[in-house]
């Protein structure tokens, strides 16, 4: 008990929830309760693995992109205009994709990050794709690359 | 489908120094210990391949097996799956040997193949049914209400006056492996008690959701915003249990 903890040895975590409404009778609950007991449940990963752009460029399709290395691919995927964007987001992404990176990195929001790394590259070297997408923290970089072997396993999981 | 044979079984053993190869299939993943631990898992998975000898003396069980996440150095199972597997990669244009490739730098060269339990079963899983009336009241004690020490209000029972009771909770506890979804294990929950009480013509259930409102599981909302990713990936383990009930009589 005297060393701290690293990360890594989580052995796991312990759950307390409460449902309400509950619409099913009791007999129903408990059956269900008692089957997932015996039954376990498929160990997907939730949908918090994959970013909040879900089938339109989430994290995994930019995961995919980074296993194809195609850089350019990747970083037009994290300016792609979504339905949920804000109107000065969109702003933002319809200068990078007009190709005006200038503009672009003057419209983004203070909490675009990992955009700002990406713009400040590309604003030096428009070709520089690669190095644009490096330019972003390692830990978003990986975030992407396993919500892409995530996406796969959930993918494989229900095939078997 | 559920047949063990040629799938990959996770055998960690007690003593992680100890990685032995065991006749026939086994490859032990080995982690380089040049990245932070950010990067990499830090348990060591000794992988075998199940063979019919290990089917025979029911070695392994479905909770053994497990399924590659795609990354550079992993095995994928011998079975159809690992066919899928071989056919989605390359239908993306990508396959274990270009993922294999050494990459001197760049994100490519972090990615680490590993993997995971395709079955969790919770652990210490306890559940009660609480009867309430008024949908804010607290059911279940909380950290922060323990910390301030407010009392626990309308510590509902199960012998309720029943006239007075008509909302049902439900309050589950139950322990994860580390990395496992809470989330995934509420929508197996739920979604299998929705289509058992389907079958059964339940009309109760219909009239009652009339008082929307409250009428959501927190879990539910959350898992309402985006659920595309989620069903294009994924299927209900009722399904499952019905396509394993078939596969043993076979």
């Amino acid at each position: 008990m005297s060393d701290p903890i690293a990360l890594g040895q989580l052995t796991g975590n312990r759950f307390e929830i409460v449902l309400r409404e509950v619409q099913s009778d009791p007999a129903t609950v408990q059956a269900a309760c008692e089957g997932l007991k015996s039954t376990g449940y498929m160990n997907y990963f939730g949908l918090q693995r994959f970013g909040r752009g879900g089938s339109e460029s989430g994290s995994h399709l930019i995961g995919l992109q980074i296993f194809q290395s195609n850089w350019k691919g990747a970083v037009d995927l994290m300016f792609k205009s979504l339905a949920a964007d804000r109107p000065d987001v969109l702003q933002a992404k319809a200068a990078y994709q007009q190709g005006d990176y200038v503009t672009a990195k003057n419209l983004l929001l203070p909490s675009m990050y990992s955009e700002m790394k990406v713009l400040e590259r590309l604003v030096s070297d428009p070709r520089d794709y690669h190095g644009a997408f490096h330019a972003i923290p390692r830990s978003t970089q990986l975030i992407c690359a396993h919500a892409f072997q995530s996406f796969i396993f959930n993918l494989a999981a229900t095939h078997r | 489908m559920v047949s063990l044979t040629s799938n990959l079984i996770d055998q960690i053993s007690p003593d992680e120094e100890d990685i032995e190869a065991e006749g026939g299939a086994i490859d032990s993943v080995k982690e380089d210990n040049d990245d932070s631990p950010v990067d990499n898992p830090t348990e060591e998975i000794d992988v075998h391949v199940v063979t019919e000898e290990d089917l025979a003396v029911s070695r392994y069980s479905i909770r053994d097996v497990i399924l590659p996440l795609i990354g550079k150095n992993v095995t994928l199972p011998e079975h159809q799956t690992g066919e899928f597997i071989k056919s989605l990669l390359l239908e993306k244009g990508l396959s274990l040997e270009t993922i294999n490739r050494v990459e001197k730098s760049g994100v490519k060269s972090r990615v680490r193949g590993h993997y995971r339990r395709v079955i969790e079963f919770p652990a210490e899983f306890t559940y009660r049914l609480v009867n309430y009336t008024d949908p804010n009241e607290t059911i279940q004690q909380t950290e922060i209400n323990t910390l301030n020490l407010q009392p626990q209000e309308g510590s509902v029972k199960e012998s309720s006056n029943p006239s007075e009771a008509t909302r049902l909770g439900l309050v589950i506890e139950f322990n994860l492996s580390a990395g496992s979804y809470a989330t995934m294990l509420l929508r197996e929950l739920m979604k299998e008690a929705t289509d058992t009480s389907y079958h059964a013509g339940l009309t109760a259930a219909t009239a009652a959701s009339v008082s929307a409102g409250s009428a959501r599981t927190e879990k539910r909302k959350e898992s309402e915003i985006d659920e595309s990713v989620e069903n294009e990936s994924t299927a209900s383990a009722s399904k499952r249990a019905r396509e394993s009930e078939c596969q043993e009589k076979n």
